[in-house]
């Protein structure tokens, strides 16, 4: 009940003093709008990145990809290159081409992958095979099937890229194309569409086209779909043969012997004609892709070029991967998906104890934690310092009031209270301050968050990128960020009090 | 024999000043009588409000003990015990009203009561009685810089009466009055002393109340010097 009273009596001696009151919780009101403003965006961008891990299924995905070539005492890459092609060109070709071709596409390799952001996992973070030799290591069709059967697996699914023609009427594009299984293009959100929808089945002829494409083609989302383009593929034949070309005029051979060389090679690159197939356009998406997931210019059903011969130049890991297989049919880049209750390290281990490289997005977005934190703290210490300014303000309010109250604190302890109640009564009256200073610091850094949202969605949309809410306000936070001002208020406030606590009546009493 | 209200024996008060000991109080006895109406006067520095500070229990003596009938010794009290014998046994009234300012009439008697733990209805139904009784029903919703120096008095009379204590101590109740208002807040004292209520009052006005008191005592240098008591007047508190 006392309490109750005191609370009462609290609120009347700071209404009375409503300027003095104001002001200082003016100074809790700036801190605790800042604290809650800037913890609302450090939440909101990582909110929007979980949900982007969400959203591409990343949580319960591993990117698995072949033994990288190099790696190893004689990597299986290298040795299918030697054997396959190289072999039965000249002994001084085969070398030149190993020496000249595989490792500057290898420095090559280790360059982009190092400049890489979202296209493929970064190098730092790709876990190297720690169990089994790379030798004779293939990520093709049957390893693929031998990852489905292990535990926790849910799918898995090649992800290929290549780079081709894309011609509709007279115009025509170079572009980057991407097959992916439909079925793993129904499990995630790869975009939002424009128009028409994805493909169902892995054999149907279709594709689905970025609204930029369209857009280079001459196009609109509307007018294109349901037309048939055509994709003329590069072929990893047209690739070897154009390397062959340069080494043998280098070689300098007699005009016979040049001649032998092309017949033998003619033979062997019999693949390097360009494909072609036509395709109906069923949709047109905003294929974001991000965090792994490079998508391209073109998105088709993983059986539509399940056969043809083709070579990525912009993936590296993937022309390497198949310049290096000479029947193809090995992929550059796994995605497996695990359920809930799988253990990620345990599958991770046990995928690269098969030798196979894996790239887990947990462990990425972790170290992404890791930074948020370090960024919500600086942002705690700001907040803090601005906190503590305002409760220099309290103690000097509280011990003002104080000096201004002795004779009516002395009445009280006339009239029967004590130290302690003393102690609660101005204890509760820098609460109120803190309290009310708290929670319209807190709807002032709601407001100042929703105006910076707007702003910045204004923004984004003008540069056409998704609009997103870059804050968001936990309740948790929104309740931490006032109990906090609160706890700092009434700590201001425990010297000024126990002074009054301490005051002794009789002078109290005398005091003018 | 009259029932014995309080008992000080061998009271002493030492203050250090600069160095230098004060004696406030250098050895009081004094007895009081429930019901008695006990004067106290002195010049100024004598003791005497020291006196009442310490059976008030805002001070504690230096040596010496003060005993009360229901409460205890006062000096060997816990803060807390202290602080209910104030709420509870004793009323104050001082020389300079102390009422506080920004509260009204009515809000400044019910304080008196606050520390008793009396609900706030019951508070305020009590505080507007005494006022009533205190002919200041009219005034109850005016804050002390509205009222007259005999007003304001008698609000803090009534803060003091409300929570009915055993024992009214008046520290020179009439000492910013003018005669006529002196001559009406001693009268209000003598009417509540012949309903039965213990006083004592302090005062350095040797004419004030002199013939209403049961007794009078006389102080200085820290001690009582000497006792009065008129003639007239029979056992304490049997009066009519």
């Amino acid at each position: 009940m006392v309490f109750r009273e005191f609370a009462g009596i609290a609120a009347g001696n700071l209404w009375r003093l409503k300027l003095r009151t104001s002001l200082t919780a003016l100074g809790v009101m700036i801190g605790i709008a800042a604290l809650v403003t800037m913890l609302s965006f450090a939440a909101g961008v990582q909110r929007n990145v979980a949900e982007r891990f969400r959203a591409l299924g990343l949580f319960h995905t591993l990117h698995v990809m072949p033994p990288i070539l190099g790696e190893g005492a004689d990597p299986a890459g290298a040795d299918s290159l030697r054997s396959g092609t190289a072999d039965s060109l000249q002994g001084g070709t085969a070398d030149s081409l190993r020496s000249g071709t595989a490792d500057s596409l290898r420095s090559g390799t280790a360059d982009s992958l190092q400049s890489r952001t979202d296209d493929a996992p970064p190098d730092a973070t790709v876990h190297s095979p720690r169990g089994a030799s790379p030798e004779a290591v293939r990520l093709d069709d049957a390893m693929l099937a031998r990852l489905a059967e292990m535990e926790g697996v849910s799918s898995v699914h090649p992800q290929d890229s290549f780079d081709a023609q894309l011609i509709w009427g007279a115009e025509s594009l170079t572009v980057s194309a991407q097959s992916l299984p439909a079925a793993f293009v129904r499990s995630r959100d790869l975009g939002r569409l424009v128009a028409g929808d994805y493909f169902d089945s892995d054999e149907a002829r279709l594709a689905v086209l970025r609204p930029r494409t369209v857009e280079r083609l001459g196009a609109d989302p509307d007018s294109i779909l349901g037309q048939t383009v055509r994709l003329r593929i590069a072929s990893r034949g047209e690739m070897l043969h154009l390397l062959f070309e340069r080494i043998l005029a280098r070689l300098e051979l007699p005009p016979e012997a040049a001649a032998a060389a092309r017949r033998i090679a003619g033979a062997l690159l019999s693949h390097r004609r360009r494909s072609e197939i036509a395709l109906r356009v069923c949709g047109v998406a905003e294929l974001e892709g991000g965090w792994g997931f490079r998508m391209g210019d073109l998105l088709v059903p993983g059986g539509v070029v399940a056969g043809i011969d083709r070579i990525s130049f912009r993936d590296p890991f993937e022309m390497i991967s198949q310049l290096t297989v000479p029947g193809g049919g090995e992929h550059a880049l796994a995605i497996v998906t695990f359920s809930e209750e799988a253990d990620p390290t345990a599958l991770q281990d046990a995928i690269e104890a098969l030798g196979l490289r894996t790239f887990s997005f947990i462990e990425q977005f972790e170290e992404m934690r890791r930074g948020f934190l370090v960024f919500d703290l600086m942002v705690s210490v700001i907040g803090l310092i601005a906190l503590l300014v305002a409760s220099l303000g309290i103690v000097n309010t509280m011990v003002m009031s104080i000096t201004e109250r002795t004779r009516e604190i002395g009445i009280l302890k006339s009239l029967g209270a004590e130290g302690r109640q003393i102690r609660l009564l101005f204890l509760i009256e820098s609460g109120m301050i803190g309290l009310v200073g708290s929670l319209v610091g807190l709807l002032v850094g709601w407001g100042l968050s929703r105006i910076g949202s707007l702003i910045l969605r204004q923004i984004m949309a003008a540069e056409g990128a998704p609009r997103i809410d870059l804050f968001h306000l936990h309740p948790l936070v929104a309740v931490g960020a006032v109990a906090f001002g609160l706890l700092l208020s009434l700590l201001a406030g425990v010297h000024p009090a126990a002074r009054a606590a301490r005051i002794d009546p009789v002078r109290a009493l005398r005091h003018e | 024999m009259a029932e014995e209200l309080l008992r000080a024996a061998g009271l002493r008060r030492i203050y250090q000043l600069g160095g230098r000991e004060i004696r406030a109080l250098d050895g009081v006895d004094l007895r009081l009588e429930r019901g008695e109406y006990l004067r106290i006067v002195g010049p100024s520095g004598s003791g005497k409000s020291t006196l009442l500070n310490l059976l008030a229990g805002l001070d504690r003596p230096s040596d010496g003990t003060i005993a009360f009938s229901s409460a205890g010794l006062l000096s060997e009290m816990s803060p807390a015990a202290l602080a209910a014998y104030r709420a509870r046994e004793v009323g104050v009234v001082f020389q300079s009203f102390n009422l506080i300012t920004h509260r009204t009439a009515l809000q400044n008697v019910e304080l008196g009561l606050l520390f008793l733990g009396v609900p706030r209805e019951e508070r305020l139904r009590r505080a507007r009685a005494m006022l009533d009784r205190l002919a200041l029903g009219a005034r109850c919703d005016h804050r002390p810089g509205d009222l007259s120096g005999g007003e304001q008095q008698r609000v803090a009379l009534a803060r003091a009466l409300v929570k009915e204590p055993a024992l009214l101590l008046a520290d020179e109740p009439t000492g910013n009055l003018d005669r006529e208002i002196s001559g009406e807040i001693a009268g209000l004292l003598r009417e509540l002393n012949r309903r039965g209520l213990t006083i004592v009052l302090v005062t350095h006005d040797i004419a004030l109340a002199r013939g209403d008191v049961d007794r009078t005592v006389h102080m200085d240098y820290g001690r009582i010097v000497s006792e009065e008591r008129p003639e007239s007047h029979g056992a304490p508190g049997r009066r009519t």
